[in-house]
């Protein structure tokens, strides 16, 4: 086991641990031996230039795709090739780098979805509404705080596919958290919005881990990892190349080489 | 708006159970009562389909199973063994969840066009399994002089009682579908047809979200084929070869797929509509024809559509904000 020997002992855990994760599509190395772990109630940024394995790494910590190597323990548990359903109810909730909402149906309908998947539904309890109705206020009140706190409640009985695509945005990032998860993993939530988008996203984003909550974000935008992130883990080729605070970062010489190329 | 939600189940009660027989009464016609039957089991079917292929998005053609099942579990125990109707509907509806919770968990990881594919097979080997296992089946004789129904020791000989059981059966059977549609638990399954993957990171179990629609699909089908066999009285492998499944579907594609007073449209329109066109002869076929192909090209989203469906019936959500607003535009 290459479990730390910290998660018996008084010293908390780390939320999410990634230990020497490794993603091979055939020949090619995508993930490569990656380790970094996340602090509780920290916002963790994850960038790299296009190919560098960003998206794999974040789709294997969120169950999406199975791992070649190496572990993921969230909490101190083995996550790693845990069903994603099983991920999601442990407290770990993401969003999507293609938008990935329910067009068809409403604005409330696609929120509550991750109230359901935490609090749960049956088929008996739709069935007979004595039996369901607890839950269903549960789910109902989640729904309601989730779409008041992003502005969505008077978008509510639209369907999302008409929504603007800022607010599409805020809106998986509103389904993911009424899943009240302990880790959000945000997969490039700024990619295709305006500055002032950007800056309210960021915003957001700080305020919900001033809130308490641990995130890990996978972003192109680099002004804004900078700005919001505690700390900054860098992949080049599927390998880790550099981890530290922002300014670390902006001045670590592997960074500059692995965006600006070798010569620079 | 309590008193508006109620006041649509209460009005549709009341038509089925007191304007429709008074009707049926003025016309005093054993035919025209058949046919209400015919229209009230047919749109049990089409809510049943439309609970599975439009709000889990499964297109299905194995209406005609289940249906079959239920219909020839009722006959045969019936004729051969002599047994009442509610051992009957109980033994339909045991057999059908059965078969539909096993087939649901071998067919569900097969979506779109391979669902239907193999659905339309189950449904084509039905047929031959039916017209084949003559020892249980009776073959192409099918079953007759199936005993009408007797509850309590009292034989609902009389058409009118006949019709009433029906539209008692229809009313729960739509009490049930509103429930699963209309509800949460109707959103986590719209949400597994929409995305599958996006709803499994949020924590819903889409695979047994899908079987237990399919099943329940299955069961109320299955009663459905009960209560046809012993209003009926008579069953044979023409009731349940493909085309009727189709006929199904065609129904809740042009009420309004997904939405629940479009599967009630598509149960009216598919039954009443043939009968209408009777008086035209040879061209019925090719009116009927013309008509759903119009629906189709000028409705797509049926007569009825899930949108205005849901925004009509999304009051009955607890403490939404709709509760408190009132009916939407």
């Amino acid at each position: 086991m290459k479990t730390p020997s910290a998660s018996s002992s008084g010293i908390a855990t780390p939320l999410l641990q990634v230990h020497g994760l490794a993603k091979h599509f055939q020949g090619l190395r995508a993930v490569d031996d990656v380790s970094f772990d996340v602090q509780r109630g920290e916002l963790v940024g994850l960038i790299g230039p296009n190919g560098a394995g960003k998206s794999t790494l974040f789709n294997c910590v969120a169950g999406a795709l199975a791992r070649t190597a190496g572990e993921v323990l969230f909490e101190g548990q083995c996550i790693a090739g845990l069903d994603p359903v099983r991920i999601a109810r442990l407290g770990i909730a993401r969003t999507y780098q293609n938008l990935r909402i329910f067009p068809d149906i409403t604005v409330f309908d696609n929120v509550c979805a991750g109230a359901i998947g935490r609090i749960g539904i049956s088929l008996l309890g739709a069935l007979l509404p004595a039996l369901g109705r607890k839950r269903d206020e549960a789910i109902a009140e989640a729904t309601l705080s989730a779409l008041t706190r992003f502005g969505l409640l008077e978008f509510a009985d639209q369907p999302a596919g008409n929504l603007a695509y800022g607010q599409k945005k805020l809106l998986e990032i509103a389904r993911a958290l009424t899943l009240q998860p302990k880790l959000l993993l945000l997969d490039e939530p700024a990619a295709g919005l305006n500055n002032t988008e950007t800056t309210e996203l960021a915003t957001l984003l700080r305020s919900l881990r001033d809130a308490g909550l641990t995130i890990l974000l996978v972003e192109h935008d680099m002004p804004m990892v900078m700005r919001i992130c505690d700390r900054i883990v860098v992949l080049d080729s599927g390998r880790k190349i550099a981890e530290g605070a922002p300014a670390a970062i902006r001045a670590d010489a592997a960074v500059r080489a692995a965006y600006l190329g070798d010569e620079a | 708006m309590k008193h508006f939600r109620i006041s649509i189940r209460l009005a549709f009660a009341v038509l089925l159970l007191a304007v429709v027989p008074a009707l049926l009464a003025w016309a005093g016609s054993p035919y025209v009562a058949r046919l209400a039957q015919l229209v009230l089991i047919t749109v049990v079917l089409s809510g049943a389909l439309n609970m599975l292929t439009g709000t889990a998005g499964l297109l299905a053609l194995d209406t005609v199973v289940f249906y079959g099942l239920g219909a020839y579990t009722a006959a045969i125990l019936s004729v051969n063994h002599g047994t009442s109707f509610l051992v009957d509907l109980a033994a339909a509806v045991g057999i059908t969840t059965t078969i539909g919770i096993i087939f649901g968990f071998a067919l569900v990881r097969l979506t779109s066009i391979f669902f239907a594919v193999a659905t339309m097979a189950l449904a084509i080997s039905f047929h031959t399994t039916v017209l084949n296992w003559g020892d249980l089946t009776r073959g192409p004789m099918g079953y007759r002089g199936i005993p009408p129904v007797q509850l309590f020791g009292h034989t609902l000989g009389h058409w009118l009682e006949s019709y009433y059981l029906t539209a008692i059966f229809c009313l729960i059977a739509l009490f049930i579908f509103h429930r699963v549609m209309h509800s949460f638990y109707g959103n986590a399954v719209r949400a597994v047809r929409e995305d599958e993957e996006c709803a499994r990171s949020l924590g819903l179990q889409t695979r047994w979200l899908r079987v237990q629609v399919y099943a329940l699909h299955a069961a109320i089908m299955g009663a459905a084929g009960a209560l046809y066999a012993h209003t009926n009285q008579f069953i044979g492998p023409d009731n349940f070869v493909l085309l009727e499944s189709a006929l199904v579907l065609t129904g809740i594609i042009v009420g309004g797929i997904g939405s629940l007073p479009g599967a009630v449209i598509g149960g009216l329109v598919m039954v009443l509509l043939p009968e209408a066109l009777r008086e035209i002869g040879n061209l019925r076929a090719f009116a009927f024809g013309l008509m759903l192909f119009l629906s189709i090209l000028f409705l797509s989203r049926g007569l009825f559509s899930e949108v205005r469906a849901l925004a009509l019936f999304r009051r009955d959500m607890p403490r939404s904000p709709w509760s408190r607003r009132g009916p939407l535009p």
